[in-house]
């Protein structure tokens, strides 16, 4: 017979917490990773080429300072919906594990659905992306400004080649699940020096522009043109030819045309509660910093954003910026997808420069595609360990490897993305819908922080997350913010055709009901096959 | 009123109901809903498969004035009224930890010596058990509903002695006890895990113990074996495979699930085929599986959620009419 249980070893924590030798386990991500992770859904960059693509042109007139203004209390409702609730349900699965828990199994599946369904076209985009946005427009800037004609056709030629985009977006998918293949430590490592890279790219473009007046871009800008039009004052003529073809270089202050700007940035800029998809792998989870670092990560990008706004404004010219992106660029020179990289590389004219900001920048296009996809294996893994899908989806083989999961989320995407790159005007009209479908998961999470304190008293009560404002729960305001942040896109995106919702309401309700729908279908037919009484199952217990 | 409507009763007669939890790890709340399960789904007897004790001790530093401090979750929290104490303090049991008020001399003589604070480990535990052995014997009773109480790898020597002393509530610790018409046998041991938790053996000598037990036991076929840790391999022991310095082990970019449990409990179930076998240890590895004739049952835990996950099951003598895996 065995000896008596065996003594204890005791220790005392960091915050003076006394523990003893029992399971545990350490988690992987400190806060100060999860703060990046927050940051990289709506790093800087992607929001500063929606403010220089598409905003300035879609909304004339529309005050990108006013409008990033009024999208910071809409990504702070998440930041706290998410990071609150994250405190009290400190487990992996993000949107699924909070809204199941909260309010019940079905919502969570409805949720799940659809955030999976905007993470899968997420994932088609930045696959397709990395070619027409990335490799493509670095090819060509190079090659326009080292004065390389071979280099400017190669990136015409991948730019629009689909085996071209096709391969470098499946190698995409490879190079963002190689880097997770081990650890949080190393993943860890690549993840800082990979965002490091974007935002020292975003950094040096900023402060050249700031010690650069607008009179020596101008210069630097006709000296680089003239190679390529003859024009000896091609800046001037971009406004000119921008203003012939209807676009108002100088447009008064509308308010009403600052709203579908808020819509655009919100597009960006609202997703930093990225580290909810691991809550259950990050350490002090159940801390005030999971919410902090969430409405860290949301208001720092949009202080980056506004702060750039202003130096590229001063420095380039908000008119020239207008025009620019309103097709006015000479027809040799414009080089879409990176207008700050480009103009800030024109403004120093040096290929070193340039080759030096692009290769930053393309440390983004990994980044991204990792984040991307940290829903989606969490969803899966989240399920399957609440037995809605078969266990055998988190198996692994006999070199370690979880295929299934990794096959599944890799074929839905790969789908996904060869159907983009084979129709990708029918894929951008889908994908306005993927913001659309996952504001549905959002808005269920800000339900669930406005029902948490009535539905699931104890465990608010028992959380770090029970502050109030006047007396009423901070995650309930913050779950109002959420909803009404998700009501308000979705009239935006209704309301202004410009946004690309192509009033196709068929298409729309496929690609937003439809997940909800097959969510609830998937709850009722687990339930089914499992002959259970849904009812009973999730029936609390009243305690003695 | 039963869970199962119409068929309860018929079956009732013939047979029983019983509600299984484990791994409640302090969770107050998480014990007060197993006492209330009884009622709640119908069931005859409840068992409580271990680890009810929880991991942590959050030192509550109070001033001879009754204000008083704390580092709880990450943060501070403080307070000089005592609605404010109680708050802190069911907050804190709530998550499955142990408040415990000290000056802050007490305080700094406890950090600093690991001998007193093993003590003091064994004194919150011994009186938070008692407190709900205590609740279990005042509330149980009337109900009608017997409570059977087994240990767990995570919880110390000093329990035992808690649970036995119980008046309505059974002690199933190493022993053979009666639930119904079904002998059911309880070994609190687990296989080797990477903590060091107090009741670990080799497989070996696991297998030994729970042997010891089961040859006392006259029926097998009928008998219902409560073996904390999970049979190896059967989907009821996945867990996410560690590193030495027990962070997650990540492949392919997530976690990697591996089977780590015992293979010990594995071979007495399948030589044993006992009617039922109930399990807990595993959390994430929430399930019912048939090895052989025996239906296996792990109900996971989400302890520190305030929701209790169990089973609730329907047995005949001689057979498990229904399993269901409740979360409550």
């Amino acid at each position: 017979m065995s000896p008596d249980p065996g003594s204890e070893t005791t220790s005392v924590t960091s915050s003076g917490l006394f523990t003893r030798s029992a399971t545990g386990l350490v988690r992987g991500v400190p806060p100060r990773a999860s703060l990046i992770i927050n940051m990289i859904p709506g790093h800087p960059t992607q929001t500063m080429a929606a403010v220089l693509l598409f905003a300035l042109v879609v909304a004339p007139g529309g005050n990108p300072f006013l409008a990033l203004l009024i999208v910071l209390p809409m990504t702070l409702a998440f930041a706290y919906s998410f990071g609150l609730l994250t405190q009290m349900i400190p487990r992996s699965g993000g949107d699924y594990m909070l809204v199941s828990r909260v309010i019940h199994p079905m919502v969570g599946y409805i949720s799940v659905f659809c955030m999976t369904t905007a993470g899968l076209l997420s994932n088609a985009f930045f696959a397709l992306a990395i070619t027409t946005a990335g490799i493509a427009p670095l090819c060509s800037a190079v090659g326009l400004i080292g004065g390389y004609p071979g280099l400017v056709t190669f990136g015409s030629t991948v730019g629009t080649s689909k085996p071209w985009i096709i391969g470098l977006g499946l190698a995409l998918f490879a190079v963002s699940a190689a880097i997770q293949l081990r650890g949080w430590r190393p993943l860890i490592r690549i993840q800082n020096i990979l965002f490091g890279m974007v935002t020292a790219a975003l950094l040096v473009c900023g402060v050249v522009a700031l010690f650069q007046s607008q009179s020596s871009f101008a210069a630097n800008f006709n000296k680089f043109a003239a190679k390529f039009t003859n024009d000896p004052n091609a800046y001037q003529t971009t406004i000119s030819t921008a203003v012939k073809a209807g676009v108002n270089v100088h447009p008064a202050f509308s308010f009403s045309n600052t709203i579908p700007m808020v819509a655009v940035f919100a597009t960006t800029a609202i997703f930093c509660y990225w580290a909810s998809f691991v809550g259950g792998e990050l350490r002090q989870a159940s801390s005030t910093k999971t919410a902090r670092n969430m409405a860290l990560g949301g208001a720092i990008p949009l202080g980056i954003v506004a702060l750039f706004i202003l130096i590229f404004f001063h420095s380039y010219g908000s008119d020239f910026l207008r025009a620019a992106q309103g097709g006015g660029l000479p027809a040799g020179i414009s080089a879409p997808g990176t207008p700050f990289f480009y103009l800030s590389s024109i403004g120093v004219g040096n290929v070193y420069y340039a080759i030096f900001v692009f290769i930053l920048y393309m440390g983004f296009w990994p980044l991204i595609a990792y984040i991307s996809s940290l829903q989606q294996t969490r969803a899966i893994f989240a399920m399957a360990f609440d037995g809605a899908l078969p266990k055998s989806v988190t198996r692994v083989n006999s070199r370690g490897c979880p295929w299934l999961a990794l096959v599944i989320s890799m074929v839905l995407s790969a789908i996904v993305f060869i159907y983009a790159v084979v129709n990708q005007t029918g894929f951008f009209q889908i994908l306005v819908y993927a913001t659309l479908v996952q504001l549905i998961a959002m808005g269920l999470v800000g339900l669930a922080g406005i029902l948490v304190p009535k539905l699931r008293p104890e465990l608010y009560r028992a959380s770090t997350s029970q502050k109030t404002i006047a007396g009423i729960p901070l995650v309930s305001i913050a779950g109002v913010g959420a909803l009404l942040t998700t009501i308000f896109v979705w009239w935006a995106y209704l309301h202004y055709d410009s946004l690309g919702t192509n009033s196709n309401m068929t298409k729309l309700l496929v690609w937003t009901v439809g997940p909800a729908v097959l969510g609830a279908v998937f709850f009722l037919g687990v339930r089914m096959v499992k002959g259970a009484d849904a009812d009973a199952i999730y029936k609390e217990i009243p305690p003695e | 009123m039963g869970l199962f409507g119409p068929r309860k009763g018929v079956e009732s007669s013939a047979g029983m109901t019983l509600y299984f939890a484990s791994d409640i790890h302090g969770s107050d709340q998480c014990w007060r809903k197993f006492l209330g399960a009884g009622k709640h789904y119908g069931a005859d007897a409840v068992i409580m498969g271990g680890d009810l004790t929880g991991k942590a001790i959050v030192p509550i530093e109070q001033a001879p004035d009754g204000s008083f401090r704390t580092t709880f979750m990450g943060e501070v929290r403080a307070g000089k009224t005592e609605q404010q104490l109680d708050e802190l303090m069911a907050a804190i049991r709530f998550n499955g930890m142990y408040p415990w008020l000290a000056s802050t001399a007490e305080l700094e003589l406890t950090r600093d010596d690991a001998e007193l604070r093993t003590r003091l480990f064994d004194k919150v535990i011994v009186d938070e058990l008692k407190g709900w052995m205590d609740l279990a014997d005042d509330r149980m009773p009337r109900y009608g509903i017997d409570v059977f109480v087994g240990l767990g790898n995570d919880d110390p020597g000093s329990c035992d002695s808690v649970v036995n002393g119980a008046g309505h509530v059974t002690a199933v610790n190493d022993r053979i006890v009666r639930v119904g018409p079904h002998e059911m046998i309880s070994i609190a041991y687990a296989n080797p895990t990477p903590w060091d938790s107090p009741r670990e053996l080799p497989e070996d000598e696991l297998y030994d113990r729970i042997h010891a037990l089961a040859e006392q036991v006259e029926n097998p076929a009928t008998a219902i074996f409560n073996l904390h840790a999970p049979p190896y391999d059967t989907g009821l022991d996945t867990a996410n495979e560690m590193n030495e310095d027990l962070t997650l082990k990540y492949i392919g970019g997530s976690p990697h699930p591996i089977p780590v449990g015992s293979t010990a409990v594995r071979q007495i179930i399948e030589e044993y085929q006992p009617l039922l076998s109930l399990h807990g240890h595993i959390h994430e590895s929430r399930g019912a599986v048939r090895i052989g004739r025996t239906m296996a049952i792990n109900t996971g835990s989400e302890y520190n959620s305030g929701h209790i996950y169990g089973a609730v099951i329907q047995l005949t003598e001689t057979e498990v009419l229904r399993e269901r895996l409740l979360v409550g």
